[in-house]
């Protein structure tokens, strides 16, 4: 013990008070209560949440979210064309699905390659439950979400228990079992074969239109809810966490993180909402088939996330919608002013474009495309606002 | 006071090559002890299997009166024990205070934490360590000194009852060495036992009361610095610079 | 069908596999590099053979040497455009091999055109016509050709790794890069060349094994996967225990084949490597030969 006489600086001193060890907290206070469990999760994020909202609103990047979200609001509702509620919906499903990867790989570090895993399943549960369990449809998407989570632990807790890259081998693995699983015809009891679900029926009482303009007002209503709670996990103290392991982990469980705890509740999170979007997703198209588990759909939300930003949750929606929309785009001019017969390769002639835009991207930006874009606008604002 | 970490036999082997050869010793709460030995004499290695970032093949760790042998590592620091790094490693996407508050989301930092708050007792911690003017900065662009009381600062927002540190003076200039031994007595004065894994001898011994000497993953020496340095076999290891 | 048949047959997806996971393994092992696009190797290799041949440009052996030529600066390629440069960013290399991976299985769907999932005409390749009797069943001569070939070259890179001046280096570097860099080792040189040399091997894996069974553009994943199941099995970054993962996988690949798959008239057999991925990763992820990880 350090004799008290000695040279003991005294700037130094100041805060000893708090900063002292006390009262030696006895160990017992650590017993693992539920209330204590989901503290981390309600204490620190709702608070912060309430105080932070308006001061969010008020910044660059809050008013451009915000005026992007009234616009891709507004268009099809002003354009009133099915086709565009129909791309807007299925963008804002994505909007999700992306959101909730970057959750878990681009925030948390812990990288998926197999997303379309709890996607499809998501989709496949929903569609049971809606089609044979009679189950109405807003609590099916819920359980859709659910028992992606579920199932997907199956991959998840060998997985993440584990520091390294076995996530990504894992959930590579994971989809492509899924995929051989649901369509083989020997378990079509069980896993309904490579017809999938068919036919489910939803909002079946309204018109096309009707029913299209539904879709696309409950979507919107789901993705904002999904993505505002992603984004307060995002900036909460769990957020914090998730970044320091994505970091770190080593370090992070040298402060007394249970690393793989947090990992596998990033994974939940990540899982349920990923489900959810599947669940909306089946719900649009009316059925669900085995190809949903293709690494097709495993490769979306990655160049989403990529060009719209890796670990911003935000960026996830930008680059959803950019890409979807884009895709549309380029599939309707193809098929106005391709012949026939180059149309059938188009869909694998924009994935390569794609990939190749992915493989760029990833090689020479650290942030992805709309980072540094919102970043320029905000220059050119404050510009032109003459600060 | 009491012994607070009793280590026994403690062995730890790499293939061929053993790291840690049957260590013994106690530490008593509230002490500071250093432990120096030549590069390779297994320092890091006893912190690694002291904080639970190495299970060792024989022996026993008891912590404060409870067998922590098996537990993994953020288990150990719920028990308070917890270490900095030789190599700096700061979450370096994270802000400084950022940093603190993972470490003060731990179970005993969340706990020390329910009266004034996280990002109150991160600030205090970080004002402690002379680091709270840096808070919003990420630790990128700090200098080397800063990141190694970010590395302290970490460790004691788990609030923490053993503190080890692996070479918290290497690579710093002298003035940030002061700096960092003015910060570990006062510590030490507050109550915390610290362990100091080192090499710059001249200020570690006028610092420690106690030294404990490794060479070759075997505990040679444990006694007071002036003895320490009279001892054979420990002038016979490879003291480094400033021995004597 | 008999004892004798899944033996042969697995024995030379064995060798197969063995030729394919240890590329992988060695960029892992080596480089610490997760290469997502090992199985495109595998599958471009093949389809760049079997477009020669089709044209009917050229002979079958100078078709193999253009495919491996090709695939060999592939792996040049990717390694000095796509890996060099993020090589910090162990999640960025990841997601550019996955993203080359899905370009190669793209371009291959743009060139072939519209069925994606025609079977190749595997009797173009001109290997070893006829079959042998071995203890009483017929095997098809190919398979005992395939089984030696690979042997051959996995001979050939044990040999090299263990006495050349660059498996010396190889070894160096992976047991530590900066060790090495501070050798005067060309690190940068070395991982290169692993890299291609894994798809060389890759893209023999592929022509060994293209001449029994036919091929679509999206096994690439499944190779890919195998290869990934092969390394768990045998431990990430040991290579004899590739080699006896590839074995396992293949056995069982078989056994149940013949086992389960025909009698039941069901499918199994070709996601039995997923089960095995998935209970290695819960049970024991450093796998048969592997060391175990630290915590």
């Amino acid at each position: 013990m350090v004799e008290k006489d000695q040279n003991v600086n005294e700037e130094l001193v100041t805060e000893k008070v708090l900063t002292r060890r006390p009262f030696s907290i006895p160990l017992k206070n650590y017993s693992k209560k539920t209330s204590k469990r989901l503290g981390i999760f309600f204490k620190h994020k709702i608070p912060y949440a309430e105080s932070e909202l308006k001061s969010w609103v008020r910044s660059f990047r809050g008013g451009i979210i915000l005026l992007c979200l009234f616009l891709v609001t507004l268009i099809p509702l002003l354009l009133n064309s099915i086709v565009y509620f129909h791309v807007f919906i299925i963008a804002m499903v994505y909007a999700i699905y992306a959101a909730s990867w970057d959750l878990l790989s681009g925030v948390t570090g812990q990288v998926s390659f197999g997303h379309a895993a709890f996607f499809g399943l998501g989709g496949y549960m929903c569609a049971a439950f809606v089609k044979f369990l009679g189950f109405h449809w807003f609590p099916s998407i819920i359980i859709g979400g659910a028992l992606g989570v579920l199932f997907g632990l199956i991959i998840a807790i060998p997985s993440l228990r584990l520091k390294g890259p076995y996530l990504a081998l894992g959930s590579l693995a994971f989809s492509l079992l899924m995929w051989r699983l649901f369509s083989m015809e020997s378990l079509r009891f069980l896993f309904f074969g490579s017809e999938g679900i068919r036919n489910v029926a939803f909002l079946q009482s309204l018109t096309l239109r009707e029913k299209l303009i539904t879709e696309f007002i409950l979507a919107l209503i789901i993705m904002i809810v999904c993505i505002t709670i992603m984004l307060v996990v995002y900036n909460s103290k769990l957020g914090t966490i998730f970044k320091g392991i994505r970091d770190d982990e080593y370090a992070t469980e040298a402060a007394g993180i249970n690393v793989t705890r947090y990992k596998l509740l990033a994974f939940c999170i990540s899982a349920f909402f990923a489900g959810i979007a599947g669940s909306i997703y089946m719900l649009h198209r009316g059925n669900v088939k085995p190809d949903i588990f293709m690494s097709l759909y495993s490769f979306y939300p990655i160049i989403m996330v990529v060009v719209g930003g890796i670990s911003t949750i935000s960026g996830a929606a930008f680059g959803a919608y950019f890409f979807y929309v884009l895709n549309e785009i380029i599939t309707q001019l193809c098929s106005d002013f391709l012949p026939s017969n180059l149309q059938l390769i188009f869909s694998n002639i924009a994935t390569l474009f794609f990939a190749i835009i992915l493989l760029v991207v990833v090689r020479f930006t650290e942030r992805g495309l709309m980072e540094p874009a919102i970043k320029r606008s905000k220059d050119l604002w404050d510009l032109l606002r003459g600060k | 006071m009491g012994v607070i970490l009793q280590i026994k036999n403690l062995t730890k082997r790499f293939g061929g090559l053993t790291a840690v050869n049957d260590v013994s010793f106690e530490i008593n709460r509230g002490s500071l002890v250093g432990l120096i030995g030549p590069n390779g004499a297994g320092k890091t290695t006893l912190f690694n299997l002291i904080s639970g970032f190495e299970k060792s093949n024989t022996g026993s760790i008891m912590f404060d009166g409870v067998n922590v042998t098996r537990f993994s590592t953020h288990k150990r620091v719920k028990y308070g024990i917890t270490r900095t790094f030789q190599i700096v490693r700061p979450l370096h996407r994270l802000t400084c205070l950022d940093n603190v508050i993972v470490g003060c989301m731990s179970p005993r930092g969340k706990a020390r934490s329910e009266d004034i708050g996280v990002d109150k007792l991160a600030s205090t911690i970080l004002a402690s360590v002379g680091l709270i003017d840096k808070a919003r900065i990420p630790p990128i662009i700090l200098p080397f000194g800063d990141l190694k009381k970010l590395e302290i600062a970490r460790a004691l927002a788990s609030n923490p009852e053993l503190l080890l540190l692996d070479e918290p003076f290497s690579g710093l200039s002298h003035e940030e060495q002061m700096i960092i031994i003015e910060l570990i007595k006062q510590l030490n004065y507050e109550g915390y036992t610290i362990i100091i894994a080192g090499h710059v001898l001249r200020e570690l011994m006028a610092l420690v009361p106690r030294v404990l000497v490794m060479n070759q993953g075997k505990l040679i020496a444990d006694g007071p610095p002036k003895e320490v340095v009279n001892i054979k076999t420990v002038i016979e290891a490879y003291l480094g610079r400033g021995g004597n | 069908m008999s004892i004798i048949s899944i033996l042969v047959y697995g024995a030379a997806l064995g060798c197969v596999l063995a030729v394919l996971a240890v590329g992988f393994s060695l960029v892992y092992g080596v480089g610490g590099i997760i290469n997502l696009s090992h199985g495109a190797y595998y599958i471009l290799t093949a389809y760049i053979v079997f477009w020669f041949i089709n044209a009917n440009i050229v002979a079958y052996p100078i078709a193999i040497i253009i495919g491996l030529s090709l695939i060999a600066l592939l792996g040049i390629v990717t390694y000095l455009a796509l890996i060099k440069p993020i090589q910090h960013n162990e999640i960025g290399v990841m997601i550019v091999t996955f993203a080359l991976a899905f370009l190669i299985e793209q371009a291959i769907l743009v060139y072939e055109g519209s069925k994606p999932e025609e079977i190749k005409d595997i009797s173009l390749i001109p290997f070893a016509k006829g079959q042998i009797n071995i203890f009483g069943t017929q095997i098809d001569a190919q398979y005992i050709v395939i089984m030696i070939a690979a042997v051959i070259i996995l001979s050939c890179l044990i040999l090299f790794i263990k006495k050349s001046r660059i498996g010396k280096a190889i070894r160096a570097v992976s047991q530590d890069k900066d060790a090495a860099k501070l050798m005067g080792i060309n690190v940068n040189l070395i991982l290169m060349f692993v890299l291609t040399l894994s798809a060389v091997l890759a893209g023999f894996a592929a022509i060994l094994y293209v001449s029994v069974s036919p091929i679509y553009p999206n096994y690439g994943w499944e190779y890919l996967l195998i290869s990934m199941s092969v390394v768990l099995l045998g431990g990430l970054g040991s290579l004899p225990g590739s080699v006896i993962g590839a074995f396992i996988i293949s056995f069982s690949r078989f056994i149940c084949f013949y086992l389960v798959d025909i009698p039941y008239n069901v499918a199994y057999s070709g996601i039995i490597y997923l089960a095995v991925i998935i209970i290695m990763l819960i049970f024991r992820p450093c796998g048969i030969l592997g060391k175990k990880e630290r915590t």
